[in-house]
């Protein structure tokens, strides 16, 4: 660890929280920059050294790179860790850091750039080795070759414009006898509201899942993929609860998608931490992005695994190797985590105020990332995410019970938060039967609550002394 | 158009324009660049740093209280006091001020950022070096 003595840390929060206690476990220096609203924030007091960089508006501190870089030099950090969010994926901030002779902790600017873009994403994972949406490869011009397209890749399909976007100029066609004027509609739509009227096709999905792959690799082309996470059950395209492993995969299809991701990772030349999104239905897996990033989620995968990923992104970005490979790689049991917001359970609406009382659970299997404490104040300029709530236990089945008793512990008092609604997910007969897609919270928080989905929670607690 | 001039409008269009970087490419404002690097001839090998300190760190908290009259940076960057290290400071203790009079610097990423006196008045107290680290926010010149 000879070339980073000291980290700056481009974030606020729980993430920066975790950065700074990965820094002091490896006996690096941390600066911590935060903006006014930050002043009594748990970051900028337990970093070594604390700059202020601006007001609370986002736009001019967190993502302010004239005074993030600023802060480093007059701090001499010789890192930056950007976290998750803000400048996280900022290929041009990345450069900036590296141009003014500081490590960046990240992939490679020029991978951000390639992955970021999605059409450019898509040509690498084609290019790599990664399954994708079938589809027709560019425009489509007539409708005899809609018609022929679409027989290929097999209906339901959905027709999109090449300029579209925000859900507009997208239609799904789910047989062929509603081609020839969804073509035609979607044709229009798009010469009017995008002023091109390119269509281009692509399989449609009715039932997806999210699961996606954690990928770790060194600056000397080794990569390992520590599994896969399952974050299906969303809302307005937020991860709610995520898990380690994907329970619904069989060890055959997960070792298969570990060896073709490793594969493409080792192609495209991919360092630090990074993960492939995919959505996964009836079996096949579809490519969707990658995060060139450390993920909010990258708890289950760290308690699964025993990797602090943190620690190794700080590593990699230092030069040094993996130092395992593969065959190293062990998962135990199974980790859940679950995002508490300080919101509303059922109307979400962001619920910012002063916490009056902070007691997270505890004891074996339970860790909770979080920035807050009792008093604190959340601030409403930023993210309503407060805590991480993450439990690990040997079995799908154990979590799940751990993950009772730390949700009945955990108490915050002064603002609603998320907690109740996870308690009811977990108590949901779907949810323990790995019975849901990506859009399944979003239907089941529309539904009308049904007592039949809910599985009396049997009394797990010890009774006798 | 005088090295201070040329500071001074160039920072004026980048507040108008709601720039806070630029890419060093034309000769003028390369000009410009190297005259920072002139002016700051120590800086440029080891950077001002910060107090490390907790209390000192902590102290601009406690300074916006006791300090309500200050004239606080604008951004985290290094204060300067005078156009260049030996030269006359902008102002000292008891000098009288106007109204937009540039009594400070702040420097950041290579671009000046003067610190006018918002109202007329009498200094009163500096409370920061010349060439030193200074935090957004932080109090600056105290005019009265």
């Amino acid at each position: 660890m000879s070339q980073i003595k000291k980290v700056l840390i481009a974030n606020r929060g729980e993430i920066a929280l975790r950065i700074i206690r990965a820094c002091r476990d490896m006996g690096i220096r941390t600066v911590a920059v935060y903006s006014t609203a930050d002043r009594n924030a748990m970051h900028t007091q337990l970093a070594d050294e604390s700059v202020c960089i601006g007001p609370a508006p986002s736009r001019d501190s967190y993502l302010n790179e004239s005074a993030i870089l600023t802060a480093a030099l007059l701090t001499n950090a010789d890192a930056i860790h950007p976290g998750y969010g803000f400048l996280s994926e900022n290929a041009g901030f990345a450069r900036k850091v590296e141009s003014h002779g500081m490590i960046w902790i990240g992939p490679s600017p020029d991978m951000i750039v390639r992955m970021g873009d999605k059409v450019n994403a898509k040509k690498t994972a084609i290019a790599c080795g990664l399954p994708v949406v079938p589809g027709s490869d560019g425009a489509i011009n007539t409708l005899d070759e809609a018609k022929a397209c679409a027989e290929k890749i097999g209906y339901p399909v959905m027709l999109k414009a090449a300029s579209g976007g925000g859900g507009r100029g997208i239609r799904a066609v789910h047989k062929a006898e509603d081609l020839a004027e969804a073509f035609a509609t979607t044709r229009a739509e798009a010469k009017s509201g995008f002023g091109d009227e390119t269509l281009y096709m692509e399989k449609l999905l009715l039932h997806p899942r999210h699961i996606e792959f954690q990928i770790l690799g060194d600056k000397h082309g080794n990569v390992v993929v520590l599994g896969e996470r399952d974050c299906s059950l969303q809302r307005k395209n937020q991860k709610v609860i995520e898990e380690c492993p994907a329970a619904i995969l069989s060890q055959k299809q997960r070792d298969d998608m570990i060896e073709i991701c490793k594969t493409a990772a080792k192609k495209m030349g991919y360092f630090s931490t990074g993960t492939f999104e995919f959505m996964y239905e009836d079996g096949k897996f579809y490519f969707l992005e990658t995060n060139t990033r450390l993920q909010v989620e990258h708890p289950v995968t760290e308690m699964v695994y025993g990797i602090d990923l943190v620690r190794e992104q700080i590593r990699i970005a230092a030069g040094e190797r993996l130092g395992y490979t593969q065959a190293n790689i062990v998962p135990h049991g199974h980790a859940i985590e679950f995002r508490i917001n300080a919101e509303d359970p059922e109307t979400f609406t962001p619920n910012p105020g002063t916490i009056s009382l902070y007691a997270p659970s505890g004891g074996l299997g339970v860790r909770v990332d979080s920035a807050v404490y009792t008093g604190y104040t959340i601030p409403p300029t930023y993210d309503s995410m407060i805590a991480k709530l993450i439990v690990h236990n040997t079995s799908r089945a154990t979590c799940i019970m751990r993950a009772t008793r730390a949700l009945d512990e955990f108490v915050i008092e002064g603002v609603k938060t998320t907690i109740p609604l996870h308690k009811k997910l977990l108590n949901n007969r779907d949810f323990r039967q790995l019975n849901f897609d990506n859009h399944w919270l979003e239907q089941y928080l529309s539904a009308e609550p049904n007592p039949d989905d809910e599985i009396v929670p049997t009394d797990d607690k010890q009774e006798e002394e | 158009m005088s090295f201070r001039a040329t500071v001074e409008s160039m920072s004026k269009i980048m507040d108008d324009m709601g720039i806070t970087e630029l890419d060093l490419e034309r000769q003028f404002l390369f000009g410009v660049y190297r005259k920072h690097i002139h002016l700051s001839k120590g800086a440029t090998v080891t950077m001002p740093s910060f107090p490390v300190d907790k209390n000192v760190k902590n102290s601009t908290t406690a300074g916006n209280k006791e300090y309500a009259n200050a004239l606080k940076s604008p951004m985290v960057g290094v204060v300067y006091l005078a156009t260049e290290p030996g030269a006359k400071p902008f102002v000292k203790v008891g000098d009288t001020v106007h109204a937009g009079d540039t009594v400070a610097l702040v420097e950041a990423m290579k671009t000046f950022n003067p610190i006018k006196a918002t109202a007329d008045g009498v200094v009163k107290e500096i409370l920061v070096n010349d060439a030193q680290a200074v935090e957004f926010d932080q109090p600056l010149i105290v005019i009265e």
